[in-house]
């Protein structure tokens, strides 16, 4: 990697706004979803935030390593060497709509909206590759897919290190050991005890 | 003639950018509402805003196990859930008086429970919360009285919808039922109910609050350890896994009932095309039963429970909605009598 190619990434990054893009899409997705996951565990004010920090930076690595297998896919198909850089700033446009992942907040409806806004979002990558290396739709979206798929075999390999890993920035970022499902709150009633929602209550 | 409809085509041209712009506020404010609706509920989930709630406790007489003696007085317990027009467990419309005073009539030992209000983790009146009390307290008396600002009245119903649906959310339903199915269990200690007495319990949702009326009867029925029935009038139900807990479902409803109508839409477990939903099963299997009352409308005139619109029976709509449930509670009752 020569400093031209540093230069041309920190350009498309930061100057272009594919980072801002991408970390907006985050912080969206970080309050569509995990905010809910983080209340029902009755976490404190303070440590929301530094679990929403880092679930956003956690999301960024993932776009970036999204991108970056789809670079890595369509050279393979492609046999072209397209920049990374340039790939990257095409991409990145595919977050915008993921700037509404805060949507799926709205009660009942908005659970549906986080698969709609994914649909659109790939959408856009895939004439994105297709926009970056001039090539018809369905090599796009053959790269894209070989992308994904690249990306689904490195989680597979990887999945009891990153379970750790999650399980270990869950509990420093949380305090909690435990992460607990809405469905598996322990919804019940103490008859011994002067709160009857004392019981789900010590959840704590 | 042209002129004109150049004129009013360029008067219609001029104000499109500014109806627009009117339309995109109301649809961003109705978002950020339904948004902030949810995030409150998690909010006092979490402990994040003051808990004001006052709750009776389950120690004492009323949560000590039934005697025999006790279980032989036991009376007939039914709890009401109100519907989205309300603000408060204490505000009825004069409809609903003398409807709940009519199925008491007809169901002996009958004890009403009307005091929780299904729109609130905190069995809060609207016109009581800290912060938008007295803007519904506003909005309540441009409704009572009927003038031209009658219409922000459904400003109430809006807000009671979205709680009906954070009810029916996978995410937040289990937290927002558990707290309500907390009150509704402290209204009926409260109201001489024992546990452990066996005394069976009907739940009557009506509009909005037969959804929160089944969604809290799972919690009710695994504490209470007693049988318990919902009965849904005109209400806006969703396929609710407390239906695989309770011991049945009466959904009643009125032909000209466009609410209740929009429950089965909205609800894709409801739809015909799904025979193996949670719903069409247990309606195959006879837990739900659905009955039709008559041409009722879901609200005001001619509404279920309007007492001067007749049948050709002679029989009020009122009359004919109270007796049904007066019919089906007190049926309720002699099948799961406890055994002294």
């Amino acid at each position: 990697m020569n400093t031209s190619f540093w230069n041309s990434l920190w350009q498309t990054l930061f100057v272009q706004g594919a980072a801002l893009t991408i970390v907006l899409a985050g912080l969206s997705d970080g309050l569509g979803t995990q905010s809910i996951v983080l209340l029902v565990n009755r976490i404190t004010p303070l440590r929301f935030a530094i679990n929403l920090v880092l679930s956003i930076m956690l999301y960024v690595l993932g776009a970036l390593a999204w991108i970056a297998a789809i670079w890595l896919a369509t050279r393979v198909v492609l046999r072209d060497a397209m920049p990374l850089p340039q790939l990257i700033g095409a991409v990145s446009l595919a977050y915008v709509p993921l700037w509404f992942s805060v949507l799926a907040l709205i009660p009942y409806l908005g659970q549906a909206i986080s698969p709609l806004l994914n649909g659109w979002s790939l959408v856009l990558a895939l004439f994105a590759v297709r926009q970056v290396f001039q090539v018809g739709l369905l090599q796009a979206l053959a790269g894209t897919v070989l992308g994904w798929l690249s990306m689904l075999l490195v989680r597979a390999v990887v999945s009891q290190p990153a379970a750790r890993l999650d399980h270990w920035l869950w509990a420093i970022t949380t305090g909690r050991d435990t992460r607990i499902d809405v469905d598996h709150l322990p919804l019940m009633w103490s008859t011994d005890d002067d709160d009857p929602a004392r019981g789900a209550k010590d959840t704590r | 003639m042209i002129d004109l409809l150049r004129v009013l085509a360029g008067w219609l041209m001029a104000i499109a950018p500014y109806v627009f712009a009117i339309l995109l506020g109301l649809i961003l404010v109705f978002l950020l509402a339904s948004i902030i609706i949810a995030i409150v509920v998690l909010f006092w989930w979490a402990g994040w805003t003051d808990h004001r709630v006052v709750r009776h406790a389950l120690t004492g007489a009323s949560a000590a196990p039934a005697t025999r003696a006790v279980v032989a007085q036991q009376r007939i317990f039914m709890v009401y859930l109100s519907g989205i027009g309300h603000i408060s467990s204490t505000y009825s419309t004069r409809y609903e008086d003398a409807f709940l005073a009519a199925i008491a009539a007809q169901v002996p030992d009958l004890i009403i429970v009307g005091d929780v209000f299904p729109f609130s983790v905190q069995n809060e009146s609207m016109i009581s919360e800290r912060r938008l009390g007295w803007f519904w307290s506003w909005i309540n008396a441009q409704r009572l009285r009927k003038g031209r600002l009658k219409f922000a009245g459904d400003l109430i119903l809006i807000r009671n919808i979205l709680y009906t649906a954070v009810s029916a959310d996978r995410r937040y339903g289990p937290v927002y039922n558990y707290s309500v199915a907390t009150l509704i269990l402290n209204s009926l200690l409260h109201q001489g109910y024992r546990l452990g007495s066996g005394a069976p319990v009907t739940l009557l949702g009506y509009s909005g609050g037969g959804q929160i009326a089944l969604a809290t009867a799972g919690y009710l029925k695994t504490t209470l350890k007693a049988p318990v029935q919902v009965i849904s009038l005109g209400g806006v139900v969703d396929a609710h896994p407390a239906i695989d807990r309770i011991d049945a479902l009466y959904h009643l409803y009125g032909t000209k009932d466009r609410w209740e109508r929009l429950g089965q839409c909205i609800f894709p477990a409801r739809w015909p095309v799904a025979p193996w939903s949670r719903w069409n099963r247990a309606v195959a299997g006879g837990k739900i039963t659905v009955r039709c009352l008559g041409p009722m409308a879901h609200e005001g005139r001619h509404s279920y429970m309007d007492d001067s619109a007749m049948l050709a029976s002679g029989q009020s709509y009122m009359a004919h909605t109270a007796t049904s449930i007066a019919g089906l509670v007190h049926q309720f009752a002699m099948e799961h009598e406890p055994i002294a």
